[in-house]
C-alpha cells in the first residue's frame, strides 16, 4: 500500500466518531406507525400470503396439470366457464344498467318494488338455489306445471347440458342482479341533476340523455362494476353446484364446481388446486386492469 | 399392559356403581370372548386398555335422532367405564369427506372418524397413503364374530409398508332392496303374491304396471325409480349389483383389471344398454338422470314410481310414524333370481370407522371403538337405526330384532342378508375407489342416454378411463 493511502486512512481513523455526520434516527411517530403497522403484517402474512403461498405449492405438481389436461371434463368446463361468465356477466350488467334507470324514478311504489326487488339478493342462496331446483324439476316442478297448463310443454330444464347452464346463468343473475343495479343506481345518483336539466333545456332527454350524459358519466364505474363481477362470477359455485350439481353427467362443471370435485369428491387436493390455478390467466389480466384503473382514478 | 394402566383399570372398575345393565352387559361381553376363542382371549385386548385422556370423535349425523341418541348412551356408558373423555361432533353424509380430507391435508385430525362414504372414497385412499392407522388390534380379537364381507371390506392396501391390513372398523352393513307400493300394484289389477322371482319376468311385472296405470290415465306414473345420475353412489351401487347379476367380473381377486379377458367388456356393455333402456323407453323418471341420492326416496315416497331399488331400508323407513303405510302400503323384498336362475351375490357396502396415523389419542380412539363393537353395544346401537343398517355380525343378527321381527321390511332384509354377500372392488384395489368416486359407470350410462353412444362404446370407453385410472395409481397415485 502507498505511503499516501496509509496516510488518508490514518487521518479517517482520527476523526473523533461525534463529528462524524450523525445517522438519521427514528422519530418518535415513525417508531408508532411501524410499531402500529405490525398487527396488520402479521394478519396479512397470516391470512393472504400464508394461503396464497400454499395455495401455490399445492397447484405445484406438474402432474396435477397433465392429469387435468387429459381429462376430457375440463376442456369442457373450460368452455362452460367461459360461456357461463361472459353471457351471465354481461346479461346482467346490462339488466342492472336498465333497471337502475328504472328505479331511479322517485315514485314512492317505485320504491316499494326496489325493496321486494333487493331481496334475492338478501336472502341466503342455499334455501332459494334449492327452491330454484325444485322448480324447474322436469316431473313435478312448479314452472313446467304452468308451462304444461297454458298449453306449452315443459322443458327437461336441468336434464340438457344447455339448458343446466342457461338455468344456471338465470339463477345468478337473479340473486347478483339487485347487488349491481344498487351500485350503479348509486353511480346514477351522483351524477349532478343540474347536468340533466341543462341538456333538457338543449333537447337531450330521454334516449339521448341516457347516451349523452348518463352512459359517458356512468362508463368508468360500469367497467370497474362488470371486471369486479367477473372475477367474482369465475368463483361463483353455489349457482352450479346448488342447481345442477355440474349435471347432468358432469357437462355443467365450471372451474368453481370442478376443483371441488377433484379436491373433496375425489380426494386429489393438488389437481383441485390446480383447476383453479388454470383460472388465473382470465383473473390476472383483470385484476392488473382493475388495479390500474383505480389508481387512474385515484390520481385524477 | 402397563401396572400402572391395570391399577387404574382396577380403580377406575372399583369406583364405578354398575347398573344391572352394565353388569349383564359385562356378563354378555364374558359369552362373547368365549365364543371367540382361546386367541382372542390370550390377545393383548385393546378393549382393556384404559388410557383415559379426551377421544375426538367425528360421526355421521344419522337419520333419526334415536340412531344418535343411541350412539350418545353407548358413550357415556364408555366414558363412565374407562374414565376418558369423548369430544363428539356429528356432521353430514356430504359433508364428512371433505372434513376428512381437509384435516388430513392440515395435518390436524380427529381420533376417530365414522363416515357413510368411508368405504368407497376415504378408506382406500388414505390407507394406501399410510396415513390409517392398523387397527388389526382392534379387529382381530373380533375376526370371528364379523361376516367375512366385513372383513374383507376392511382389509386394505397400505403404499408405504407394501402390505396389506385392517384400515378400518366394521360397524354396519346395506344392500339393495326392492321397495314397491302395495296399492299401485293392486290398482294395475295385480297382487304382490305375482311379482315375479325370475329376473326378465321382474323387470317386465312393473313395466306392465306402468303400462296399465297410464291406460288408466295415470299420466304421471313411472315403473321403476332407477337412479342414473354421476352424482348419486346409489348409481354405482344398483350398477354393481346388475355387473354381479350378470357375472360381469372386471377385477380379479389380485384387484388388476380383466377387461382383456373374452366376454368382460361384452358384459359390460349389455348391463349399460339394458339399464339405459328403462330410461330410453320411459319406464324411468326423466329426471333420473339428475338424482342425487335422496331422489329415488322422494320420487319413490310421491308415488311418482311403483318399484324403487334402494341400499338400505330408509324409504319405509321415513314411513315408520304413519304404521299403515309402513306396515300396509310399503312392501319389501329382494331382488329376484340372476339371469342364470340363480340367487344373487349381493353387493354389500360396509360402514366402518378409521382411526388415523396422526390421530392424538391413537390408544383412547381404540380403546372405545374395541368398547363399541362388542355385541351387546353394537346391537344397542343398531337397533336405534329403524332397521336402516343391518349388522356386520352374526350374532347380533340373530338378536331376534333381527330374526324374529314383526316387521315387514326388516324381516325381508334380514332374509337377503342370509344371501351371499361380498363387498366392493374398493378394498382390492383402491384405484377403484377414485372408478366410483368419478362415477365412471354414471356417466357412461350419461354416454348412452344424453351422449347418443351405444351400449358397445360405452363400455369400451369407460373400460379405457378405468385403466387410465389404473395405470397413474401403479405409478403413484
Amino acid at each position: 500500500m502507498a505511503d499516501d493511502q496509509i496516510e488518508r486512512i490514518d487521518s479517517a481513523r482520527a476523526i473523533p466518531y461525534a463529528a462524524q455526520p450523525a445517522r438519521p434516527r427514528l422519530s418518535n411517530e415513525m417508531r408508532w406507525a411501524l410499531i402500529l403497522t405490525v398487527p396488520y403484517l402479521l394478519v396479512f402474512a397470516l391470512f393472504v400470503i400464508y394461503p396464497i403461498g400454499y395455495g401455490l405449492y399445492l397447484g405445484s405438481n406438474p402432474d396435477s396439470y397433465t392429469r387435468l389436461f387429459d381429462d376430457p371434463i375440463y376442456m369442457r368446463t373450460l368452455r362452460n366457464t367461459l360461456f357461463f361468465v361472459v353471457i351471465g356477466v354481461n346479461l346482467k350488467m346490462i339488466l342492472a344498467l336498465v333497471l337502475s334507470g328504472y328505479f331511479f324514478s322517485q315514485r314512492w311504489w317505485i320504491a316499494a318494488i326496489f325493496l321486494v326487488f333487493i331481496l334475492p339478493w338478501a336472502i341466503p342462496s342455499i334455501p332459494t338455489i334449492l327452491s330454484f331446483r325444485w322448480m324447474l324439476n322436469s316431473e313435478w316442478g312448479m314452472l313446467n306445471s304452468l308451462l304444461d297448463d297454458i298449453g306449452i310443454g315443459g322443458q327437461p330444464w336441468l336434464l340438457r347440458p344447455e339448458l343446466g347452464l342457461g338455468s344456471a346463468i338465470v339463477v345468478h343473475i337473479w340473486k347478483w342482479l339487485p347487488f349491481w343495479t344498487l351500485i350503479l343506481l348509486a353511480g346514477r345518483m351522483a351524477i349532478p341533476r343540474d347536468i340533466y336539466e341543462a341538456a333538457a333545456l338543449d333537447g337531450a332527454s330521454g334516449i339521448r340523455g341516457f347516451f349523452g350524459i348518463t352512459f359517458p358519466l356512468l362508463a368508468g364505474l360500469y367497467l370497474t362494476c362488470t371486471m369486479l363481477s367477473t372475477i367474482w362470477t369465475l368463483g361463483d359455485f353455489n349457482s352450479i353446484y346448488l342447481l345442477t350439481g355440474g349435471g347432468p353427467f358432469d357437462t355443467t362443471q365450471v372451474f368453481a364446481t370442478l376443483s371441488i370435485r377433484y379436491a373433496f369428491k375425489i380426494g386429489d387436493i393438488e389437481t383441485g388446486v390446480a383447476v383453479a390455478l388454470t383460472a388465473l390467466p382470465l383473473i390476472i389480466p383483470i385484476v392488473v386492469f382493475l388495479v390500474q384503473r383505480l389508481g387512474k382514478e385515484e390520481t385524477a | 399392559m402397563s401396572d400402572k394402566r391395570a391399577s387404574s383399570f382396577v380403580e377406575t372398575a372399583l369406583r364405578t356403581r354398575h347398573t344391572r345393565r352394565q353388569l349383564t352387559q359385562r356378563a354378555a361381553l364374558g359369552v362373547s370372548a368365549a365364543a371367540i376363542g382361546p386367541a382372542a382371549l390370550g390377545s393383548r385386548s385393546v378393549a382393556a386398555r384404559q388410557d383415559g385422556g379426551n377421544v375426538v370423535v367425528w360421526w355421521n349425523k344419522s337419520y333419526y335422532p334415536q340412531e344418535d341418541e343411541a350412539l350418545e348412551q353407548v358413550i357415556a356408558d364408555w366414558e363412565a367405564e374407562s374414565g376418558s373423555t369423548v369430544e363428539l361432533s356429528y356432521f353430514t353424509t356430504e359433508d364428512l369427506p371433505t372434513k376428512i380430507l381437509s384435516a388430513v391435508e392440515a395435518g390436524d385430525v380427529p381420533d376417530v372418524v365414522f363416515a357413510h362414504l368411508n368405504d368407497w372414497q376415504i378408506n382406500p385412499l388414505l390407507a394406501w397413503q399410510g396415513k390409517l392407522e392398523d387397527v388389526s388390534d382392534v379387529v382381530e380379537p373380533m375376526a370371528d364374530a364379523y361376516t367375512q364381507a366385513a372383513l374383507d371390506s376392511v382389509n386394505l392396501f397400505n403404499n408405504e409398508t407394501g402390505e396389506r391390513s385392517y384400515y378400518a372398523i366394521p360397524l354396519e352393513a346395506q344392500m339393495m332392496h326392492i321397495h314397491y307400493w302395495k296399492p299401485l300394484v293392486e290398482e294395475a289389477g295385480l297382487s304382490v303374491d305375482d311379482i315375479p322371482t325370475e329376473w326378465d319376468d321382474f323387470w317386465a311385472f312393473w313395466m306392465q304396471i306402468q303400462d296399465t296405470l297410464r291406460e288408466q290415465g295415470n299420466e304421471d306414473i313411472y315403473a321403476m325409480g332407477l337412479p342414473m345420475s354421476a352424482e348419486a353412489t346409489d348409481t354405482y351401487f344398483l350398477l354393481q349389483q346388475f355387473f354381479q347379476a350378470y357375472g360381469v367380473e372386471f377385477m380379479n381377486a389380485d384387484g388388476e383389471l380383466t377387461f382383456g379377458e373374452d366376454g368382460v367388456i361384452d358384459g359390460i356393455a349389455q348391463v349399460l344398454g339394458w339399464t339405459s333402456d328403462f330410461y330410453k323407453n320411459g319406464y324411468v323418471p326423466e329426471g333420473a338422470i339428475s338424482w342425487l341420492d335422496p331422489d329415488n326416496n322422494l320420487n319413490f315416497i310421491n308415488k311418482t314410481t311403483v318399484m324403487t331399488p334402494n341400499p338400505s331400508l330408509s324409504v319405509p323407513a321415513s314411513q315408520v310414524e304413519d304404521e299403515d303405510v309402513y306396515m300396509n302400503q310399503i312392501g319389501t323384498q329382494a331382488m329376484p333370481n340372476g339371469p342364470d336362475g340363480n340367487p344373487l351375490t349381493y353387493m354389500v357396502s360396509v360402514k366402518s370407522a378409521i382411526i388415523f396415523s396422526d390421530s392424538k389419542n391413537k390408544d383412547g380412539a381404540k380403546a372405545f371403538m374395541s368398547y363399541l363393537i362388542q355385541p351387546e353395544h353394537l346391537a344397542d346401537y343398531l337397533k336405534a337405526s329403524l332397521g336402516r343398517w343391518f349388522p356386520v355380525m352374526p350374532e347380533v343378527t340373530a338378536d331376534p330384532f333381527w330374526s324374529e321381527t314383526d316387521d315387514p321390511h326388516m324381516a325381508a332384509s334380514y332374509l337377503q342378508f342370509q344371501e351371499e354377500t361380498r363387498p366392493f372392488q374398493t378394498s382390492l384395489n383402491p384405484a377403484y375407489a377414485e372408478v366410483l368416486a368419478q362415477n365412471v359407470w354414471g356417466n357412461a350410462l350419461g354416454q348412452i342416454i344424453v351422449g347418443g353412444a351405444s351400449a358397445d362404446q360405452a363400455a369400451q370407453q369407460a373400460a379405457t378411463q378405468i385403466e387410465q385410472i389404473f395405470e397413474r395409481w401403479s405409478s403413484g397415485g
